[in-house]
């Protein structure tokens, strides 16, 4: 069954994916990004030399982590939350739990597919903006073009995860979508102007603050992945409380 | 007769608000049993309930033998319905949603059940559209053509026939009789009913949240001390005007008559055809409206 509720779910003409592809496109490519050579110095005790940057470099160095965190939360929570409400609407959800869907599966296809919603179309903006960065290298050598892309795919996608679990717990309490979206991004204001910044500073590429400014995801050691990947971990874990708070209100909850 | 659904002395409390006190009904397998009260009365809740949408605070109710808030996946294996503010989402054609919810109950072929069960109201007319396009109606027909999925054993609508054209409501009335031949039940709620006073097997009335009184339609009418004799007779107008002259209270409808206030059939039918007059009893004619304004102001 959840397959077909997962691809009714997914695939069923409401999603406007293309709009988040253009989006994360806009967002990546904003960027003065060209064919320009560009070069990072690399400097260690025995040894300096310039190196010419990685494609993907080029992309990540003006798009650092924090703007991507800060342009594309209040919109990928619009989204998450205001698909969440309307998907979780009272009148809607009786339609389709007067049948033998189950609540659990209900849930988790209605998650899933907001996640893939957002996923799919970040993959394909950067499958698209890493060549467009660098047209000659991918002319030549068109796998060399998305080094890197796995590791920056995943961070990205633990930061929409997080988003999308205060999402979802936001949706769930909150009925109203208006107070569901506002809700969370009060929260996150207030606390980044509290100085708090407790949830955006679990955000995996913020963490690149730590490094030089012109180093970027693309020229990361494994060891500064790994460091990142572990600093957004309380965050991950929060959103998937969240989520767990979420799922268990909905499957008690009475349908009206 | 075999119960389909059991409700024991359930309560349903919304913070302060008592929506269900201690209700009880039980229907039988076969049935058309309608469920009745004014607005607020608690039929909706009673349904939702019934359907496992929502879960009772005290009490007990079983569905085929199943408790519907623990097994709303396996009761609606063989359980329709609709509820009045039926809404699948606005961008779903109801052809793509009638086949989405074929698949969501198991049908064998979920392509060809959505084009059956769309045929019998009527929506196959219009169901290329997208459901935010439709008017009233035609969101009701497809409700209904939903509950009909799967051909299933019980039946649960809740208003169905508000918004409906007389054409639909030709069909589902049909489609209610026939099946209770077929020995499949139909539970049918609302604050009034004419499409199915001469069909309903069984009854319930409710008012503030409370059961009122509930039965076989007979049994309820003799609860309430509604007593008649309905007849049909080859003449009519000379058999009134000899009961009238009796002292009988009647009412005709064209070639039935209904003595008020008796329960002596035989002796009725005796008297007329001893005059001549062909007559036979019949079951008994309700008058839904009656019988609902007396269990309103007498509860």
């Amino acid at each position: 069954m959840f397959p077909k509720v997962l691809k009714w779910e997914f695939l069923a003409g409401k999603r406007f994916y293309l709009v988040f592809v253009l989006y994360f496109l806009t967002l990546f490519s904003l960027g003065k990004y060209t064919q320009d050579i560009r070069t990072v110095e690399h400097k260690t005790l025995d040894e300096y030399d310039i190196r010419p940057l990685t494609p993907g470099t080029m992309i990540d160095i003006i798009w650092k982590a924090r703007d991507v965190w800060w342009f594309s939360f209040p919109v990928v929570i619009a989204y998450a939350v205001f698909t969440f409400t309307y998907e979780l609407d009272k009148k809607i959800l009786r339609t389709y739990l007067l049948s033998c869907v189950k609540k659990r599966t209900l849930f988790l296809a209605k998650l899933l597919s907001i996640q893939l919603g957002l996923f799919i179309p970040l993959i394909i903006s950067l499958l698209i903006v890493y060549p467009l960065g660098d047209p000659i290298l991918f002319g030549s050598n068109p796998l060399e073009v998305y080094v890197n892309l796995p590791r920056r795919l995943l961070l990205v996608a633990s930061m929409l995860y997080i988003m999308v679990g205060i999402s979802a717990l936001s949706s769930t309490v909150f009925k109203n979508p208006l107070y569901a979206f506002a809700a969370p991004i009060a929260i996150v204001y207030t606390l980044n102007i509290a100085g708090l910044r407790v949830v955006s500073e679990y955000v995996p590429p913020q963490c690149l603050e730590i490094f030089d400014p012109t180093s970027s995801i693309g020229l990361l050691t494994n060891e500064h992945f790994f460091s990142s990947l572990s600093m957004a971990l309380p965050a991950i874990i929060a959103s998937t409380i969240a989520l767990i708070i979420a799922y268990t209100v909905f499957i008690r909850r009475d349908v009206l | 007769m075999q119960d389909v659904i059991s409700v024991e002395n359930v309560w349903k409390v919304f913070g302060r608000n008592v929506a269900l006190r201690n209700v009880s009904i039980k229907v039988s397998k076969g049935s058309v049993f309608l469920l009745m009260g004014p607005n607020g009365s608690g039929k909706s809740t009673l349904l939702k309930i019934v359907t496992g949408l929502i879960k009772p605070t005290r009490g007990h109710a079983e569905v085929f033998g199943a408790n519907p808030w623990k097994e709303r996946p396996k009761i609606f294996a063989s359980v329709g319905a609709m509820f009045e503010d039926h809404a699948p989402p606005d961008w779903a054609s109801g052809k793509a949603y009638l086949e989405y919810k074929s698949i969501l109950k198991k049908a064998e072929n979920p392509e060809k059940e959505a084009l059956a069960v769309a045929r019998q109201f009527g929506v196959d007319t219009f169901w290329k559209q997208p459901f935010g396009t439709y008017s009233s109606g035609m969101k009701r027909k497809l409700a209904l053509a939903d509950a009909f999925i799967n051909d299933p054993d019980l039946v649960i609508l809740d208003d169905p026939t508000v918004a409906l054209d007389k054409e639909a409501r030709l069909a589902l009335q049909e489609i209610v009789v026939n099946r209770a031949k077929q020995d499949k039940t139909c539970v049918i709620a609302s604050h009034i009913i004419t499409e199915f006073e001469h069909h309903a097997t069984h009854l319930a009335f409710l008012n503030l949240g409370q059961t009122i009184i509930t039965g076989k339609v007979e049994e309820v009418m003799d609860k309430m001390g509604i007593r008649q004799v309905t007849i049909k007779t080859n003449k009519p107008r000379k058999a009134a005007a000899i009961l009238m002259k009796k002292g009988y209270a009647i009412k005709v409808y064209g070639n039935t008559i209904i003595v008020e206030g008796s329960e002596d059939a035989d002796k009725i039918v005796k008297l007329l055809e001893n005059l001549g007059i062909k007559a036979k009893t019949e079951k008994p004619k309700v008058n839904l409206w009656e019988m609902y304004t007396k269990a309103l102001t007498s509860g």
